[in-house]
């Protein structure tokens, strides 16, 4: 039942995102965007605002002081060792995506570090695949949308996950459906497991933020800067190492010559 | 968890910035662009020196990341960039005080960041050319997973200067510019309104 729900989401997603795009295509010119100041298509500011003061809230009534105590209290060769174990955790779904995009050579690499992390690595707690010259990359279904061409579509700010678009927010429903260890958990009544491993994911990933978190709040709209930060590092993401043999570089929405 | 995975590879960036060792030149076949290449090396490398003392007390290092800012930096441009539309409509006297102020707060915003420096290595990998002119260096801070920096360089007056950072994609100039729209646009005071309010901010730090 819930999953059959959870699909129905999913599909009106799907459509509202096409529907989105098709509306936002014929008539918003580049002129327009830019000169907006904003490359980001956002229509539900005001929504993603509140949205925003929910999440800073949460942060610090709750989220920041519990990554602050994380960190002072597990030692960092420990955390180090937890963040191995998640991120080893992480590639199947990475993995599915690689191979999703057609890129054989990044799959084959994620299966390589997935299979030395998982053994010679001890579980993944240390990752001895990066040493061998197994470098981590990290993918997600939003990017595998991206690069068959989809945009991101409306900016969406969401509860507890941060910034977003409806491309990506997609993306991350269907990744959490295609990884392999949610199944398991959830057919083995392990669900707590899952639950275990999601709060460290945050823990660590708050932790390890901390100064770039602190220098955002210290602007004056932290909003508009997570909405740009969020676009441009997805928009990059999205292209990198990905056979960009192109010998120019896109430079016409960088500061001109004087 | 996708803000907060975000946040921390933005966190990596961040100090990614902040973090620039020992700079190499990469070896290239490209001529013209080993001048570009050579002239980020030496920019990275004296900031390096600079928030590697760690010693320094912070009106020094603050001083020091001002004149390397405005000796290789063109702020002018940035500055411009940055206030886009707004910069047709505004005075002169506007437009001075607002780049006086503009350069006050990326040192200061730097400054506080360069704190966080460990030592990381930093190499020059190669460089690209720009679509519309001036030249893309391309460069890593190596970490586990290294953090892509690319510095947009042009030439002005015979000599190059960077105008705009880019860090795992992310242009220290757009996002500036997305900031300070979204100030201008939300106090509906136009540049005046921006200005008071990068007023405001200084004095509070």
């Amino acid at each position: 039942m819930v999953n059959k729900n959870i699909f129905a989401v999913i599909i009106s997603l799907f459509i509202m995102c096409n529907s989105a795009m098709a509306e936002d295509a014929p008539d918003a010119t580049k002129s327009e965007i830019t000169d907006d100041n904003s490359e980001v298509i956002d229509p539900l500011e005001d929504f993603n605002r509140v949205i925003f003061e929910f999440n800073t809230v949460f942060d610090e009534i709750l989220f920041r002081p519990l990554a602050e105590l994380y960190g002072e209290v597990i030692p960092s060769p420990v955390r180090t060792g937890i963040h191995n174990v998640i991120s080893n955790l992480g590639a199947p779904v990475v993995f599915i995506n690689d191979v999703l995009q057609l890129n054989p050579e990044r799959a084959s690499e994620t299966l390589g570090r997935f299979l030395i992390n998982s053994t010679v690595g001890i579980g993944g707690l240390i990752d001895v695949a990066s040493d061998q010259g197994l470098v981590y990359h990290n993918e997600d279904f939003g990017l595998t949308l991206g690069s068959y061409g989809v945009d991101g579509g409306p900016f969406l700010m969401l509860p507890l996950l941060g910034p977003s678009n409806l491309r990506d927010a997609v993306g991350k429903v269907a990744d959490i459906f295609m990884d392999p260890l949610n199944w398991i958990a959830y057919n083995n009544d392990k669900d707590r497991w899952l639950y275990a491993k999601t709060g460290l994911d945050a823990l660590d990933a708050r932790t390890n933020s901390r100064n770039l978190t602190d220098s955002i709040e210290k602007t004056i709209d932290p909003y508009a800067q997570y909405r740009t930060l969020y676009t441009q590092n997805r928009e990059y993401l999205k292209t990198s190492d990905k056979a960009s043999n192109k010998d120019t570089v896109d430079t016409s929405d960088l500061p001109g010559a004087d | 968890m996708l803000r907060l995975k975000l946040l921390f590879l933005l966190g990596l960036m961040t100090v990614g910035v902040a973090n620039i060792n020992t700079l190499h030149a990469a070896e290239t076949t490209n001529q013209a662009n080993n001048e570009q290449e050579k002239f980020v090396s030496e920019v990275g490398e004296s900031i390096r020196s600079l928030i590697a003392d760690k010693n320094l007390p912070q009106d020094q290092l603050e001083s020091g990341f001002r004149s390397i800012l405005k000796k290789n930096f063109n702020l002018h441009s940035i500055g411009k960039f940055v206030l886009a539309k707004y910069w047709r409509i505004a005075t002169e006297e506007e437009k001075t005080e607002f780049l006086k102020l503009f350069e006050d707060s990326i040192v200061k915003t730097y400054a506080a960041q360069f704190k966080d420096y460990s030592g990381e290595q930093f190499k020059v990998i190669g460089s690209k050319e720009g679509s519309d002119g001036g030249t893309v260096v391309l460069s890593q801070v190596l970490r586990q997973k290294p953090v892509d920096v690319n510095w947009f360089v042009r030439e002005k007056n015979g000599q190059f200067q960077v105008n705009d950072v880019i860090v795992e994609g992310v242009s220290m100039s757009v996002t500036q510019r997305s900031e300070y729209g979204a100030i201008i646009s939300k106090c509906g005071n136009g540049v005046q309104g921006l200005i008071q309010k990068l007023r405001e901010n200084l004095a509070k730090q």
